[in-house]
């Protein structure tokens, strides 16, 4: 008997129809897409990488393939765009890459942690304390701000600053950084819905207060979520170039650097393969911080959770 | 065994409670008061301002000049065929991005379900995000003005020959609207397979039992259950339809006429208004402030009801949704 009803299945073939053509092409096709996309965005990147070695004849002669002889090879392309990466900042001063780099680093690690400490504390309120009143009424306001488009213009935003005189200062930058509640509020928000309270109400049974229970017990447990989230704001912020150049103009980050390298043309930035150095450099080390923290960075992120 | 807080204790747990509260988001809502809510309305002031250049000063439109700003705006968008042809690329623009949702779902849930090499397009598909965009528009650029190119020329086309993808103006939008679809396809990556990873495990091994194909556990299972985050996408989507700015600041620059007249988009054209040429403290640059605040604003409002329309339609297609 469970012969013949083996027997019965593999002779049944379902009709064709487009329905069964779409369950079995999907993932193959699916699938397929990704890896021309990913053949694509591998072959630009093996291309910027070779090209960055490569003397400018080199490139003139054979603009796609490795280097062929010794003389071809110009490791010294890097060493010409870490010295070109400079800004003018007045008539007589001007930015080399060190302080380009301190300026990258004061401002993608202090807005990351601000905008990420002031997000975890904001939602920590929200989501744990919404039997308030006014704090439910808060979640409202935060859930219609996120999704209103009206924004402040650039044009706006500079007189904003220029006129409280937080325009071209970091401090200015952080202040303004600090809005708790963003698109990284949500996110923090997600997590902290997804902790029990018990660990509080045990906590508060033991007679530990409100803050010390916040800093002590709750925020130690979403230390995860804290670092993955910083670690994504440092990187968005160590790429952005154009918060420097419209608002840090004596601040100029290696990211505004590097984009302003393209448009250098003198003797020695004139060379395409200089130029791509120079995007390599400020690539260089978010590469390598997420080759580090590729699987905390990795990891479950989500906004708004699911249904049901 | 833990003992239960009495009734008074409760009361003063309550009152600290609401000190706690009100304590640690002062300086936030400060924060907010000052550049969000302050921020928005110098936003609609300066919609009604002029820079004088004598007094180094905004000062407001008087009488019948008061909508000078948005008078701007509408003639520059009606009747300067130039700039109405920058408002459709923007939304054109926005529009592959928009086209590019799907998919990159899709290639979410092929990492999700664990296919032959999920994990290193997890990867690559991650990079985009993580390099700057800046470097990926330039990398494109230079990838498609060289490398192509030299390919070109290795399967024997004589470079005078070459298109000029980036510079044509009868070219460029195209390979704009190529790079934007290109770079739109990696979507929210980390966010899709989170949402996904959550999906109850009951409910996949449900859909094994019917015997749920790969494409019936992505239409019937992975995309309502994704409903939500859907709905926040298409949400966000709206916000940047109308000046969508794409990939031309770092590929052309700041210059004005720098980019191919054809490819300039209304968001780019806006931002060069402000910080075209020199840089965000330029003082001639401050004579388009109020235009640029009247711009934005009016795009601001036209957008809500659109926004809205589209938050109802998802409330009435499924109105258990929430965030």
């Amino acid at each position: 008997m469970e012969n013949a009803t083996k027997k019965h299945y593999k002779r049944y073939k379902p009709p064709f129809t487009w329905r069964t053509v779409t369950r079995k092409i999907f993932p193959v096709a699916v699938w397929s897409l990704l890896l021309i996309w990913t053949i694509v965005f591998l072959a630009q990147l093996l291309w910027g990488l070779v090209t960055s070695v490569k003397s400018a004849w080199g490139f003139y002669i054979d603009p796609i393939f490795f280097p062929k002889g010794k003389e071809m090879w110009q490791f010294s392309n890097y060493a010409a765009a870490f010295k070109n990466i400079r800004v003018q900042i007045t008539n007589t001063e001007t930015a080399g890459f060190f302080r380009m780099l301190v300026n990258s680093l004061l401002f993608a690690v202090g807005n990351a942690f601000l905008s990420v400490l002031t997000a975890a504390l904001a939602s920590y309120i929200l989501a744990k304390y919404n039997r308030i009143r006014w704090v439910g009424a808060l979640w409202a306001i935060v859930l219609i701000t996120n999704y209103l488009p009206i924004s402040s213009s650039t044009a706006a935003n500079i007189k904003l600053l220029n006129d409280l005189g937080l325009f071209d200062s970091m401090l200015g930058n952080w202040l303004w950084s600090c809005g708790a509640f963003g698109a990284v509020f949500l996110m923090y928000y997600a997590s902290w819905k997804g902790l029990s309270w018990g660990y509080a109400e045990a906590a508060f049974i033991d007679g530990a207060g409100h803050f010390r229970t916040m800093w002590q017990i709750m925020l130690p447990m979403t230390r995860t979520i804290f670092g993955v989230l910083f670690l994504m704001q440092f990187i968005t912020l160590w790429n952005d170039y154009m918060t420097p150049l419209i608002y840090l103009p004596s601040f100029p980050t290696l990211s505004y650097g590097a984009w302003l390298l393209q448009y250098t043309t003198n003797y020695e930035t004139a060379d395409i393969t200089v130029k791509i150095a120079g995007l390599l450099l400020i690539a260089f080390p978010v590469f390598v911080l997420f080759m580090c923290f590729k699987e905390k960075l990795m990891g479950s992120l989500t906004i708004g959770g699911l249904k049901g | 065994m833990r003992k239960k807080l009495s009734a008074a204790s409760r009361t003063t747990h309550e009152r600290n409670a609401q000190i706690f509260c009100i304590s640690l988001l002062a300086f936030m809502l400060a924060q907010w008061l000052v550049f969000y809510v302050y921020a928005n309305i110098n936003n609609i002031l300066l919609a009604f301002q002029r820079f004088d250049v004598a007094a180094g000063q905004y000062e407001f439109y008087e009488g019948s000049r008061m909508f000078e700003n948005f008078g701007r705006f509408f003639k520059e968008l009606f009747a300067d065929p130039k700039v109405s042809k920058y408002f459709v690329n923007g939304m054109i623009m926005h529009l592959v991005t928009l086209a590019c949702l799907p998919l990159s779902i899709m290639f979410a849930f092929v990492i999700y379900k664990k296919l032959p090499l999920g994990g290193f397009f997890k990867v690559m598909l991650y990079l985009p995000t993580i390099l700057s965009s800046m470097v990926v528009a330039l990398f494109f650029r230079y990838f498609v003005e060289y490398g192509c190119e030299g390919m070109y020329m290795a399967l024997g086309g004589a470079k005078e020959n070459y298109p000029l993808f980036i510079t044509d103006n009868t070219r460029a939008f195209g390979t704009m609207l190529l790079y934007s679809f290109y770079t739109g396809l990696p979507g929210s990556l980390l966010l899709n397979l989170g949402t996904m990873s959550r999906i109850p495990d009951d409910l996949i091994e449900v859909g094994k039992l019917e015997g749920f194909s790969l494409w019936q556990e992505f239409i019937y299972l992975t995309v309502p259950m994704m409903f939500p985050v859907l709905q926040i996408y298409c949400l966000g989507l709206f916000t940047g339809f109308f000046n969508a700015q794409g990939p031309l600041f770092a590929i052309y620059g700041n210059r004005l006429g720098a980019a191919p007249e054809n490819t300039v988009t209304f968001g780019y054209y806006m931002t060069l208004q402000v910080i075209g040429d020199v840089g965000g403290n330029a003082g001639d640059n401050r004579l388009n402030y109020g235009f640029t605040t009247a711009a934005n604003l009016t795009i601001g409002l036209v957008s809500i009801p659109i926004i809205w329309g589209t938050k109802k339609l998802f409330d009435r297609f499924d109105p258990e949704a929430e965030f």
